[in-house]
């Protein structure tokens, strides 16, 4: 006790001088100095990769991670394209009951073994086998057999014609593992792909380790390797990034782009995504059974301002379709021009409810940040023309068995898109579809449209099909379509030839470098 | 202090420990929502029943509540807490990671609070209504009435603004690995936790203090000639320290699970977080696990101050119980 | 849930006030004339003034959004600023204040009234009854405050009411064991020995004799608990739990605010101002009170 003042002074130095140090020694890259090919990536994001098998991947980031490591048979092109992967082409026969690919010579896996059909064909019989209980098996549904004619050709025999077959070709859960993997059942320890860059370290939690794949099919990447960190912690992503501790910066909360403007350290890339946000509306229920109900919140709702609001006036307005390969105008059908506050009104009193009600209306926290926020401009929006969102916030596992036993009138979400829009609205809209329920409501018109869409592999008919399901999901209006959402990439001043692409995928790290 | 007295007061903690496992355990299950859809997320959405089934059986979280309490009960004893569902890890290794950090942060809140605290306090008392002692009441005053959370919120965005520093920027470090390192990313946060715990200890000294100037072996002390300085540390400080030892000791014991918030804004994977992430997770086995190692803690502490103060204090012995 | 005041530490020692005599003024007189209890009065006084004017919308609505003017400083229209809905922040700091003190009046005057029954009851009655309530007491103080608040937050749902109760089961053990103290004192005492050997009944007694003697201890610990509960209910929805947007509350409005800091330093700033005040005046008020019904403190 008595000692205590003489040591007054010396803690108070002490703590001074380590605030000090740290300010002036924050971290760094653990990059060194290298750039070029030499150059390790250093790339920061909230979320670590939870499993290694990507057959059964359903997190975002690790879908995006393995798809590094792991090639698919088809790749996509930022237009929504499909070119080629793993295969160089593929020819659709029998009335669209066969599909045959040619697999491309001359790849290796990172343990040194050819890539063959063989492992083609293992990789998809492991898909479709439950015992694997694959996420990617529905993609497959319609697969009767899986044959390797030769060492390089491969033939799917389908049940029916199933145009978004090659659209699942190419997503990571049909990722190529290598068959000497599969028999050893050494999938989930350790990832041994086909793709630009091999597994390395990874420290679950904290760090992954990746290197440059030498012997890539499609070119040596332009950086020797990359460095994934997980932050849980947005703002300290941006932070880390003002300190120069990361190369990349993955975010999406655009409330933090607000503090970026005009910073010296980094660029700001937004990037519209295909995941969209939306007010579904339970169309089995009270005044919602009504169509003209639903026309009139989805003409009453503004998304120009929702967007100000929201997303500080960044982000992309959509209708019902989302995939760059299929545009049309988003409010074809609707009736109305959105926003229209004066004419949904005249609508609700010609359906009989001047008054307005009350709409129960379940938000997911948790998950992404923008959603209370959305909710709180929609009930705004929805004030004016007497309907009232009650606003119910709930955890992820609170939400999702409510949304999905569709226990709500209204949810405030934010649902996966796809480059193929039967992928996208065929678990909704068609009669078997596995959320159904959800959707809030069967119309055998949406369930036709879609049927139709993936029976031909036609692409001037399916733009039209689509286009036609986009008008009639507006006309339906059984959600309002509201905006994509966005990904916010932060790219250190160094960081050349990076892209983002509307999947978020990164496979154009290897693309790469530092300045 | 008979030893009747101490077997009693060890099964008086024993007794609040299990009550402490029931209170807990009937809580978690109150919980509205599902452990499942927890740990899958939106995937959980396109389960069907029998895969749900499978599941619930596959986790244990079939049984009846009363068997699921027995299991966890019985797993206590054998030194095991269970797994976390959400990641699969056991919880002892979840545990055995955050605490350290927890128990550092700690520490060196109690390094920057106690002497800033004590002396401030002893500042405040040497003249009661001066200038001094109305500014550092009033100091201690603030200190106690702004919210962590805000002086937290603040540091970081200042840090971050104004040096472009974020402690929580690169991955946790652990004391192990570097002590520097580990340092720069506990400083801040363990200043934060600090503001509120010196103001704290300050009062306690400042009341302590006075109550022992005002006794007789001061004015004794002084009237026998002794150096102001020396009257103050020797005789007053070190009477006054009772009070201050048992207070530090609580507050320490409280601590352990009083990070929380500043845990969660500095991104610090302490028990507070693990705690947090635990309730919104509904990963039972990890709330379960946390809130009785730190109401452990806190038992074991009281107990020990309890005893301490006993051994210090001959006119407390007297006394059955603590009121 | 943030200064993490642990009740068992900080139950006020109080003595016990000699009953009173004539010509003594009434309390309230005292705690006024007291500088600190002055201060603290002054203060909570402002703040339920601020309250009930929300009530009644004198300024503006706090849940209109204004289109533009997103996030822009204090200004003749906005006095505080507004918020990035445009928002108008002084209408809601003012609605925040009303919900901060709705819940802390709530769940303080629930602990009080159980936990004072409760204490009350177990010290005066003795026997299985005090056995009980002490280890349920134990049981709850061993508890971490903010877990135990947390849990009872997420198990009861959202709603000012539900975390009221929450708060009020973390607190009642406090009040518990302030009004069981003095019992214990007051039934040893001369007069209520008196009582006894006089053939008063039990409750005259405890209504009569006993209640009015813990009633001082208690009015203090009523002040200092006002003010943890707004620092808990703050600290409870800056984490996302309690009052629900778009409902302003200060710890939710502190949050929001949180990356917009310090560019729009005026989110941030004047709800945890509010927070301060009300922290402050509470803790003033108690120290007032304190000084009023302890003898020995006059005039220190």
């Amino acid at each position: 006790m008595t000692r205590i003042p003489a040591r007054r002074w010396g803690i108070g130095a002490a703590i001074l001088a380590l605030g000090a140090g740290a300010m002036a020694c924050s971290p760094s890259p653990s990059n060194g100095d290298k750039t070029g090919e030499s150059a390790q990536l250093v790339v920061a994001r909230t979320a670590d990769v939870d499993v290694l098998d990507p057959a059964r991947a359903t997190a975002f980031s690790t879908n995006q991670t393995l798809a590094l490591v792991y090639d698919r048979l088809i790749q996509v092109d930022p237009d929504g394209k499909l070119i080629p992967g793993l295969a160089t082409k593929w020819t659709v026969g029998d009335g669209g009951k066969s599909v045959t690919l040619t697999l491309r010579d001359g790849v290796k896996f990172h343990n040194g073994q050819a890539f063959t059909s063989a492992d083609a064909k293992a990789s998809l019989d492991r898909i479709m086998d439950p015992k694997t209980a694959a996420v990617a098996s529905s993609y497959l549904a319609n697969v009767s057999a899986v044959d390797a004619t030769d060492a390089h050709t491969l033939k799917l025999t389908l049940k029916q014609p199933d145009a978004s077959l090659l659209t699942a070709l190419s997503l990571t859960g049909t990722s190529m593992l290598s068959a000497k993997d599969i028999k050893a059942g050494t999938i989930d320890k350790k990832p041994d792909g086909t793709g630009p860059y091999k597994w390395k370290t990874w420290k679950q939690g904290q760090e992954l380790d990746l290197s440059a794949n030498a012997d890539y099919w499609n070119g040596k990447p332009k950086n020797a390797g990359v460095q994934f960190r997980v932050i849980p912690d947005e703002a300290s992503i941006v932070s880390g990034m003002k300190s120069g501790s990361f190369n990349l910066g993955i975010v999406s909360d655009p409330a933090l782009t607000k503090q970026l403007k005009g910073n010296q350290k980094m660029t700001l890339v937004a990037n519209p995504t295909l995941d969209y946000h939306v007010l579904q509306l339970n169309g089995r229920r009270g005044p919602l059974k009504n169509k003209t109900v639903r026309r009139a919140i989805a003409c009453a709702v503004n998304r120009s301002d929702a967007i100000d609001t929201v997303y500080f006036g960044q982000a992309k307005e959509t209708g019902p379709i989302v995939s760059p390969a299929y545009q049309y105008d988003g409010t074809d059908g609707l009736g109305c021009k959105a926003g229209d506050t004066a004419a949904a009104k005249k609508m609700l009193a010609s359906a009989g409810y001047a008054k307005g009600f009350h709409l129960k209306t379940i938000v997911m926290t948790g998950q992404y940040s923008t959603s209370t926020n959305l909710a709180q401009v929609l009930q705004s929006q929805l004030g004016k023309i007497g309907v009232t969102l009650d606003l119910d916030r709930q955890q992820t596992n609170v939400y999702v068995p409510n949304w999905s036993k569709a226990n709500f009138d209204a949810a405030v979400a934010l649902n996966g898109g796809s480059i193929d829009p039967y992928l996208q609205y065929n678990r909704y809209f068609t009669t078997d579809g596995s959320l159904k329920v959800p959707a809030g409501l069967t119309d055998p018109k949406l369930n036709s449209l879609l049927r139709q869409a993936n029976s031909t592999t036609d692409l001037a008919k399916r733009k039209q099909i689509f286009g036609d399901l986009s008008k009639a999901l507006n006309d339906d209006s059984p959600w309002v379509w509201l905006f994509r959402n966005q990904t916010y990439y932060l790219e250190s001043k160094g960081l050349t030839g990076f892209t983002a692409t509307p999947s978020d995928s990164l496979e154009n790290l290897r693309l790469a470098g530092l300045a | 202090m008979s030893l009747r007295y101490l077997a009693g007061r060890a099964a008086g903690m024993l007794g609040t420990l299990l009550g402490v496992a029931v209170v807990v355990f009937v809580v978690l299950r109150a919980l509205p929502g599902d452990t499942i859809t927890a740990k899958l997320g939106t995937q959980a959405a396109e389960l069907d029943a029998d895969q749900r089934a499978a599941l619930r059986h596959f986790y244990g979280l079939d049984a009846s509540p009363v068997t699921q309490f027995l299991r966890w009960f019985g797993g206590l004893f054998r030194g095991d807490l269970g797994v976390s569902i959400d990641t699969g890890v056991p919880v002892t290794h979840l545990i055995g990671d955050a605490l350290p950090v927890t128990l550092e942060l700690a520490v060196l809140a109690m390094i920057i609070a106690v002497p800033v605290g004590v002396l401030a306090g002893m500042l405040a008392a040497s003249r009661p209504g001066a200038a001094r002692d109305l500014s550092v009441q009033g100091v201690g005053l603030l200190g106690l009435a702004v919210p962590e959370f805000v002086v937290a919120t603040v540091t970081v965005a200042w840090l971050a603004s104004a040096f472009a520093y974020t402690p929580s920027a690169g991955t946790f470090v652990s004391l192990g690995s570097s002590f520097g390192g580990n340092l720069r990313q506990m400083l801040y946060p363990a200043l934060v936790l600090g503001v509120g715990l010196a103001a704290t200890v300050m009062r306690t000294t400042r009341s302590a203090y006075l109550e022992a100037a005002g006794s007789d072996f001061v004015r004794t002390a002084r009237g026998k000639g002794l150096a102001e300085s020396r009257v103050r540390f020797r005789h007053i400080l070190h009477n006054a320290g009772i009070p201050i030892v048992t207070m530090v000791g609580i507050q320490f014991g409280y601590l352990l699970g009083g990070t929380l918030v500043v845990e969660q804004v500095f991104a610090l994977p302490g028990l507070g977080r693990l705690l947090l992430d635990g309730i919104l997770h509904q990963d039972y086995a990890i709330v379960q696990g946390v809130t009785l190692l730190v109401a452990g803690t806190f038992v074991v502490v009281n107990f020990a101050v309890d005893i301490v103060y006993r051994l210090l204090d001959p006119r407390t012995r007297s006394e059955g119980r603590r009121a | 849930m943030t200064q993490e005041m642990p009740p068992a530490a900080t139950v006020a020692p109080v003595a016990l006030p000699a009953p009173r005599t004539a010509g003594q003024p009434s309390l309230p007189r005292r705690v006024v004339a007291d500088r600190n209890g002055l201060i603290g009065v002054v203060l909570i006084g402002i703040l339920v003034l601020v309250a009930l004017a929300s009530l009644v919308h004198l300024g503006q609505d706090p849940l209109a959004q204004h289109r533009t003017g997103q996030l822009t400083g204090p200004s003749a229209a906005h006095w505080l600023g507004t918020d990035q809905f445009g928002r108008d922040i002084a209408a809601r700091v003012a609605a925040g204040i009303f919900a901060s003190l709705r819940v802390a009046v709530a769940s303080v005057a629930i602990a009080t009234v159980v936990g004072g029954l409760l204490g009350v009851l177990s010290g005066f009655a003795g026997g299985v009854l005090d056995a009980v309530v002490g280890r349920l007491t134990d049981v709850l103080f061993a508890f971490p405050a903010t877990l135990l608040a947390l849990a009872l937050v997420a198990a009861l749902g959202h709603g000012w009411f539900n975390t009221a109760v929450a708060i009020a089961v973390v607190y009642t053990p406090i009040f518990v064991r302030v009004s069981r103290g003095p019992v214990l004192t007051v039934r040893e005492s001369e007069y209520v020995k008196a009582g006894q050997v006089l053939g008063f009944s039990r409750s005259r007694l405890l209504f009569r004799h006993v209640l009015p003697n813990v009633s001082a201890p208690i009015a203090v610990q009523v002040a200092l608990a006002l003010s943890w509960a707004i620092l808990t209910e703050a600290g409870l929805s800056f984490l996302g739990l309690g009052t629900q947007p778009p409902n302003p509350s200060l710890g939710l409005m502190v949050s929001d605010a949180r990356n917009f800091f310090p560019d729009a330093w005026w989110t941030l700033l004047f709800p945890a101002l509010a927070v301060v005040v009300a922290v402050v005046g509470l803790n003033l008020l108690g120290d007032g009170l304190r000084n009023a019904l302890d003898p020995r403190s006059v005039q220190r």
